[in-house]
């Protein structure tokens, strides 16, 4: 009779088991090839944010010794991942304080025996992230170039940036560190566009850098930025090739943009054709997306939205709804700079013993009609 | 009539046995719950085990109570060998997947706290129980927060669809009754420094502050601080500031207030090709210095004695190339010294990139420092 339920009981154990784990499986988890059939992986937006281990493996176990008798390690490490455990039924979730690393293999401890181990698999199916676009996307440049921006198609990992791009001029010669190296690498938030400065003391005329090395580009030269196809997403993935952008370095840029001299194509009434300005020079990219806005004369943003085209030498505007006859303003912050850190209201490289404006206006305004 | 004592003697007792039982004093405004973190830039202590998290992902900061607030004088000597990767191991994954972005001793119980990001994008913050990593739960802490995504005096603030700016929070400290901050935005080129009075309040007045030192003669250099330090000189409390290239520069703190410029005094230039990424100040026979970790050069220090003396502004440039002008400071025998905090009076905790590519947290006798 003992035997019989004992029996019973196993039948029971492994049916419940199997139940799970088909639920599991329908319920789009992903199981690891790798893995024996006691761990499972649990996904979650393409991370391995946890595992399910089914309690066999774990004879004796009680509440009490949840935490203190199971560890997951990394192979060779010899020391316990930190995480939560938590016991539902007949299955022990692990989830650890990261999402475990693809390529790692990973063990299962019970009473520091090794009961299982399991492989996170590298990623087959995503795509690879590339280089969407490097900024300023002309092909001349100021020699006073302040910053470029790095567009990625997907969220990057951080600290990568100084060991993956290069700088080469001329094609030859490679340029060391013209870029400001900051502990904190700027990203936007979703961590797929990078900021990196040119070393802003070696721009700025008479400082000591710029005296010492010069300006990080010169004039009439040729460079190349070169992104190295190392540098991996926020998921681990490769880029999916390296990427390459030339420009050439020309004059000296040292006069604010002026809003006054942009020529406007208005766009008729009942359409969403877009609002177009040409801007007669290449500006800063994403402080165009930033700092231009489009108010009615009820004082209210039309929503819409900014691009920029010919090198950034145009800015695009289309409205989610169509054009109402009426008088619009163009608002631009005076934060808006050209690609040498000029903004409306001042030059990157300010002479303090010149007379500045009295009182500089932080909102630029442009008025236009539309028929 | 007798009732009447004897409600009042009732009346009486509830209210001693309310005070005696009224909730723990939450002088700091601090709610329970889930501190939302999306990344940490810096960390420093202030008051009572508060522990201020710069936050650039999220542009704000957050004050959470650690609730470490046992004294201990003097602290045991930490020492961990390779702790990017015994983090990593803890983390379960390799060391080219964590970065330690600060590391702060609480002052009270002279623990150490680590923040830490993963590559996946995930904050941390971890302590060391002797060589053990021990994480914080911020899912469930005594925390408050503020933002400072707007730039207060903007006159598009208000504005609906206005986005927010992204920035990088460069160094943060608590000092007097405020948490300071200096940050760089990833758009325009500036420097923003802000004080924020502590606790936390709805009617909080930012200061916003361009601050610029006229370095080098006539052209002005609006750059980021990349790290800080609040010290009394002369009787008088000054920001004591650094910057790429290494210039050091001295603001009086009464002048920083909201909306304007201040014109700060560089005392000292330390050297071109070199940023610095921490200073602390340590005190020995009544006679205190400054010490600071540079990404090229070894740790410096500095007598602040010598800069109190020092009046002028260094406004000439620098002829000789990587020549240094100013106050005077002796090079240590340390250097890519990357994070350093005072573990008590006599001991330094350093974390430090060796020769052979090793990151080491070590305890210094601060004595052989000065």
């Amino acid at each position: 009779m003992s035997k019989y339920i004992f029996y019973n009981n196993r039948i029971r154990l492994h049916c419940i088991w199997s139940l799970i784990f088909s639920f599991l499986l329908i319920g789009c988890v992903e199981k690891n090839k790798h893995s024996h059939q006691e761990v499972i992986i649990q996904w979650k937006d393409n991370k391995a944010e946890a595992i399910l281990i089914s309690q066999q493996l774990f004879p004796g176990l009680t509440e009490n010794s949840l935490n203190s008798q199971i560890e997951v390690q990394l192979k060779h490490t010899n020391v316990p991942v930190i995480g939560d455990y938590i016991r539902r039924g007949e299955v022990i979730t692990f989830q650890p304080l990261i999402p475990f690393t693809r390529g790692l293999q990973y063990e299962v401890y019970y009473k520091k025996q090794v009961v299982s181990q399991f492989e996170i698999p590298l990623d087959t199916l995503s795509k690879a992230p590339t280089v969407v676009a490097i900024y300023p996307t002309s092909d001349t440049v100021p020699e006073n170039l302040l910053k470029i921006y790095i567009q990625f198609s997907q969220p990057m990992q951080e600290g990568e940036a100084i060991k993956n791009i290069t700088i080469l001029k001329n094609d030859t010669d490679t340029v060391p560190s013209i870029f400001l190296d900051l502990e904190n690498e700027l990203w936007n938030k979703e961590r797929t566009l990078l900021t990196l400065w040119l070393d802003p003391g070696r721009i700025k005329r008479d400082l000591q850098p710029n005296k010492r090395s010069g300006t990080p580009l010169q004039k009439a030269t040729r460079y190349a930025v070169l992104i190295g196809k190392d540098w991996r997403s926020a998921e681990g993935m490769a880029l999916e090739s390296s990427y390459r952008k030339t420009f050439f370095a020309g004059t000296r840029d040292a006069v604010s943009p002026d809003p006054s001299a942009w020529s406007i194509i208005t766009p008729n009434a009942k359409t969403n054709q877009p609002l177009t300005i040409h801007l007669q020079e290449t500006l800063d990219h994403v402080l165009l997306k930033n700092t231009v806005r489009i108010i009615n004369s009820m004082g209210n943003i039309i929503a819409g939205v900014i691009e920029t085209a010919e090198e950034e030498t145009i800015l695009r505007f289309t409205p989610v709804e169509l054009w109402k006859p009426g008088n619009y303003i163009i608002e631009i912050e005076s934060r808006l700079e050209d690609l040498a850190g000029n903004n409306l209201n001042r030059l990157f490289d300010n002479d303090i013993t010149r007379s500045a404006k009295t009182t500089p206006k932080e909102v630029h305004s442009i008025s236009f009609t539309i028929q | 009539m007798k009732k009447i004592y004897f409600f009042t003697a009732i009346g009486a007792a509830f209210i001693i046995l309310l005070s005696a039982n009224r909730p723990i004093p939450n002088p700091y405004g601090l709610k329970q719950g889930a501190a939302e973190i999306k990344s940490i830039s810096a960390i420093s202590f202030g008051p009572d085990g508060i522990l201020f998290i710069g936050d650039s992902k999220s542009a704000m900061v957050f004050a959470i109570d650690t609730k470490d607030k046992t004294m201990v004088e003097k602290a045991t000597a930490t020492e961990v060998k390779n702790i990017d990767q015994k983090i990593a191991a803890a983390l379960g994954t390799e060391a080219k997947n964590v970065r330690i972005q600060d590391i702060a001793v609480n002052p009270i119980s002279k623990k150490v706290y680590i923040a830490v990001q993963s590559n996946d994008g995930t904050p941390l913050l971890l302590t060391l129980e002797g060589d053990k990593i021990v994480p914080v739960n911020l899912k469930d802490i005594s925390h408050s927060s503020i933002s400072i995504a707007n730039v207060p005096g903007d006159d598009m603030k208000d504005r609906n669809g206005r986005p927010l700016r992204d920035q990088s929070i460069s160094d943060l400290n608590y000092a007097d009754g405020s948490v300071m901050l200096s940050g760089l935005s990833n758009q325009e080129f500036g420097s923003t420094f802000r004080k924020i009075s502590f606790p936390f309040s709805d009617k909080q007045e930012q200061a916003s502050l361009e601050i610029y030192h006229a370095a080098h003669g006539k052209f002005e250099t609006n750059a980021p601080i990349r790290t800080f330090t609040t010290a009394e000189l002369n009787g008088k409390k000054y920001l004591v500031a650094s910057y790429t290239c290494t210039p050091l520069v001295l603001f009086p703190l009464d002048e920083l207030k909201p909306g304007k410029h201040v014109k700060g005094r560089t005392v000292a230039e330390f050297g071109a090709g070199n940023s610095p990424v921490d200073m602390i100040t340590l005190k020995k026979d009544g006679i205190s210095y400054l010490f600071m970790a540079n990404t090229n050069r070894p740790v410096m220090r500095i007598n602040y004695k010598n800069i109190e003396s020092y009046e002028g502004t260094l406004t000439e440039p620098i002829k000789e190339s990587y020549g240094t002008a100013g106050v005077s400071f002796t090079n240590l025998p340390a250097v890519n010294v990357l994070q350093m905090d005072k573990l008590d009076e006599t001991q330094v905790l350093v974390l430090q990139r060796r020769a052979n590519g090793d990151l080491d947290l070590y305890t210094a006798r601060a004595d052989r420092w000065m």
